[in-house]
């Protein structure tokens, strides 16, 4: 690495965030926005309220992985609630901002050729990737400013908040230079982000572990994780343990995982080409398979990949929230607080089934957000000049993501119920609660068929906050919020109860029928619309 | 029936005009070569064509039928290759030959091993990792592997090398053979004199010339380059004259093609000790049409324009 290698950079970072003007200010007002309200909601919890939803969680091994540990005396204190519910959510929105803004900023460049453009001129080898992450830099800083500010103006201590900013700020920094170093793995925008996002996964899901693992405090005044969360980025955010102890020094973890990462960015691109990922490409068939050559054979081959991924997550995931049930359920009957819930190793997999449709609800959005990828970058143009119905194209991309859906629900609900070792007729009964939660999905489905057809080039932004809004109202982080009912309301998760049986016909009629004609109504308006290109 | 036809064809982008009362024809068993400068209307036109794109007023045909309203049944018929072959990165050049070939009616697979063995083209590597000519041919492939009645073609040998152009000539020229249609687009004037029976030239929407290149050579000027005897004055009061130079008794000068018998009868009085008569080239006919462009591209150079 010389001085050399980096000349240009300030000129290239002026170019980010020129190119980025518009949306890293609302990333970041966003995340920064959605902070400060859900403190003001909580401040108005009573101590007692707060007490019992830490116990709640602590004592139950499947929400503890959705929690971040908290110190019994800290039990009542807005600070360490905020942390406690909201640090997980914070993690992921951070880390995926970051992943995007670096992928961008890299390999996206390279795919269309940019970077070429850029190498070409007076800009030091290294120049893209070190002006990709000080732009990262930059957001997290603002990031970070916001946080602290917002911390301060609910009346939290000025420590902790700087504490707590800095975590976060801290974690995205680190996932961006992650995102910088799969973006020299991968050769794809596509599969660098892919890469990122997995990374992102595991560490969560071991400091899950950690947290499972952990040791719950007397009186299951909250609790502490086990050392295995140590071996995640995202459990150093938890054992910051900011409003608490402000372990500041914790933060040099982060640091030194940087310091590691972003020479290793630095070693790999200058063992590949421009253009290029250390992977290589491998060569393909030199002939067709006959399923591919119809529009379901493309929307099929372009995707399945994903959807492979995506099944394998769901059955993970499904297993282990199944094993662990058994657990909540044995523990929960001990305690007289839940005699009034309902409350039984049935009723977590129920709720893990709400989470998961939720979650679910990204993959419709980006299997059918491919459609328009399909249209702006290029394909479209010559497959719709072929003797194919532009009807039939979109039904193949919105059958594929409809169907893809089912799949994944089916897949969590069946691998959840088999771990659980729940009888066939309970497993039916978490396999039909899943397909209620799909009926929420339909409308979400639909609301994004019909700004691709309508409004085709701001459907992409538009679908994602839209997907955003009503998982964050919906029923699993609505309650954090204290919004009212009226807007609760507004997202169709909120019309599926937890239990099948308590979900009425008349919302499942509804929130189909609602999809159903918001994807005609799309449908209709693609086959009247331009291509724009 | 005409195989393509559009009359008085416009299309707005926003207050912008893209095209204004475009016609175009092309007969049966017709190559016609679709010229004009970058984002003189081209693809927009050929994307209306398609149906890929509404058109605000007039009319497109093909076939005698919509472009818009009976877009598939057209496009049963023909076959299309963009300007930038885009295609899906995780694909083989084959899977998407055999994709496109498959979905306009079958694959003739002696004629597709054919055309990849003269194209030069190695099926089994992902679209990703092909240059701008190799997308191209892979887009090439696909349509001169399907037995269609019309090939449109958007630019087809940007980014071929000198080689793979004449092997792409000797394809339409096959095409034409067998009473093929084709529209195809090209700034390679090369391409076009030799495939060419017909050419259209748009300007800023505008069709400004229609016809077949001697029809448009009729049209243009010749230049005349003679060394005479005696001095030659007055020969603007023969016939208009372009560009004239002179140095001693050598004059160099343009003429339109109808005045060519009175300059000679002129001067042939002036003891003419050689002459050369140079035909219009495509280039001049081309240039002729963005001559006005060309003059205040110039001045911008020399910065005298804002």
């Amino acid at each position: 690495m010389k001085k050399q290698d980096f000349i240009g950079t300030k000129s290239l970072v002026k170019l980010a965030l020129r190119r980025d003007r518009i949306r890293i200010p609302a990333w970041v007002l966003a995340i920064g926005l959605y902070s400060a309200l859900v403190i003001v909601a909580y401040a108005e919890f009573s101590a007692k309220e707060m007490q019992e939803l830490i116990t709640m969680a602590s004592i139950s091994q499947g929400m503890r992985m959705l929690v971040s540990p908290i110190a019994s005396d800290q039990v009542g204190q807005l600070g360490s609630f905020f942390l406690f519910r909201t640090s997980f959510l914070l993690s992921i929105i951070v880390s995926m901002m970051n992943i995007q803004l670096v992928t961008r900023h890299t390999r996206h460049n390279e795919e269309s050729g940019c970077a070429e453009m850029i190498s070409s001129t007076v800009a030091g080898r290294y120049a893209s990737l070190a002006a990709s992450l000080i732009t990262a830099f930059i957001a997290n800083l603002t990031l970070f400013a916001l946080f602290v500010l917002g911390f301060i103006a609910s009346g939290l201590p000025l420590e902790g908040s700087i504490a707590a900013a800095a975590s976060f700020a801290l974690i995205g920094m680190v996932f961006a230079c992650v995102a910088a170093v799969t973006s020299q793995l991968s050769e794809s925008s596509r599969g660098a982000s892919g890469l990122a996002s997995i990374t992102f996964a595991l560490a969560f899901f071991i400091n899950a572990i950690g947290n499972v693992m952990g040791t719950v405090h007397e009186q299951s005044m909250g609790f502490s994780s086990s050392w295995i969360a140590w071996l995640s980025p995202v459990g150093w955010v938890n054992q910051t343990q900011a409003f608490d102890q402000n372990r500041f020094a914790v933060l040099l973890l982060f640091a030194g995982l940087m310091l590691i990462l972003f020479p290793a960015a630095v070693w790999l691109s200058k063992r590949r080409d421009i253009g290029r990922g250390i992977l290589p490409a491998r060569r393909g068939p030199a002939r067709a398979s006959r399923f591919l050559t119809s529009a379901p054979g493309l929307a099929w081959r372009l995707q399945r990949k994903t959807l492979l991924s995506w099944m394998v997550i769901m059955l993970l995931i499904g297993i282990t929230f199944g094993a662990v049930s058994q657990e909540y359920g044995a523990s929960i009957e001990q305690i007289d607080v839940f005699q009034q819930f309902l409350l039984s190793a049935d009723y977590f997999i129920f709720s893990m089934i709400a989470i998961v449709s939720s979650v679910l609800s990204l993959f419709t959005l980006q299997s059918l957000l491919r459609m328009r990828s399909e249209e702006a970058e290029g394909p479209l143009e010559t497959f719709l000049s072929t003797p194919v119905r532009r009807f039939t194209w979109m039904l193949s991309f919105i059958g594929f993501s409809l169907l893809g859906t089912l799949v994944l629900l089916i897949t969590f609900a069946s691998g959840a119920g088999l771990a659980a070792q729940s009888s066939a007729s309970e497993t039916v009964e978490f396999i039909k609660a899943s397909l209620y939660h799909g009926s929420a999905i339909l409308v979400i489905a639909g609301l994004v068929i019909t700004m691709f057809g309508l409004v085709p080039k701001i459907a992409r932004g538009f679908s994602w906050i839209l997907v955003m809004i009503a998982v964050l109202i919906g029923p699993v982080l609505g309650p954090m919020l204290n919004l009212p009912e009226s807007i609760h309301n507004l997202s169709p998760f909120t019309h599926i109860a937890l239990q099948p049986d308590q979900t009425s016909t008349a919302a499942l009629v509804i929130l189909t029928g609602i999809g159903l004609l918001l994807t005609l109504t799309g449908l209709a308006a693609f086959s009247r619309r331009s291509l724009k290109l | 029936m005409k195989t393509l036809e559009t009359k008085s064809l416009d299309k707005f982008y926003g207050k912008f005009q893209a095209l204004d009362k475009v016609d175009l024809t092309l007969e049966q068993g017709e190559v016609l070569g679709f010229l004009g400068p970058n984002g003189a209307g081209k693809t927009t036109t050929i994307r209306i064509l398609l149906g890929l794109l509404r058109k605000n007023s007039g009319e497109a045909k093909l076939f005698g039928l919509d472009a818009w309203q009976d877009s598939v049944k057209i496009h049963r018929r023909l076959a299309y290759v963009p300007g930038d072959v885009n295609l899906w990165p995780n694909l083989t050049g084959g899977e998407v030959i055999d994709l496109f070939s498959k979905l306009r009616g079958g694959i003739d697979y002696k004629r597709r091993e054919q055309l990849m063995n003269r194209f030069d083209l190695d099926p089994t590597k992902k679209c990703s990792t092909y240059s701008k000519g190799n997308r191209q041919k892979v887009g090439l492939i696909a349509a001169f592997a399907s037995d269609v009645d019309l090939y449109i073609l958007d630019e087809p040998t940007s980014g071929l090398d000198p080689l793979m152009m004449s092997v792409f000539q000797d394809c339409v020229l096959e095409m034409k053979q067998q009473g093929k249609t084709v529209l195809m687009s090209s700034h390679i004037l090369a391409d076009v004199e030799k495939l060419c029976d017909r050419i259209s030239i748009i300007r800023k929407g505008q069709i400004v010339e229609t016809g077949s290149l001697s029809q448009l050579r009729q049209k243009a000027r010749t230049t005349i380059l003679v060394e005479t005897g005696r001095p030659v004055t007055g020969l603007d009061t023969i016939a208009p004259v372009y560009n004239l130079r002179q140095k001693d008794n050598q004059y160099q000068f343009e003429i339109d093609n109808a005045h060519i018998d009175p300059v000679m009868q002129y001067l042939a009085g002036r003891h003419i000790k050689q002459l050369t008569s140079t035909p219009p080239s495509l280039e001049d006919l081309f240039m002729r049409h963005y001559g006005d462009e060309l003059a205040e591209l110039n001045s911008r150079k020399e910065g005298k324009s804002a």
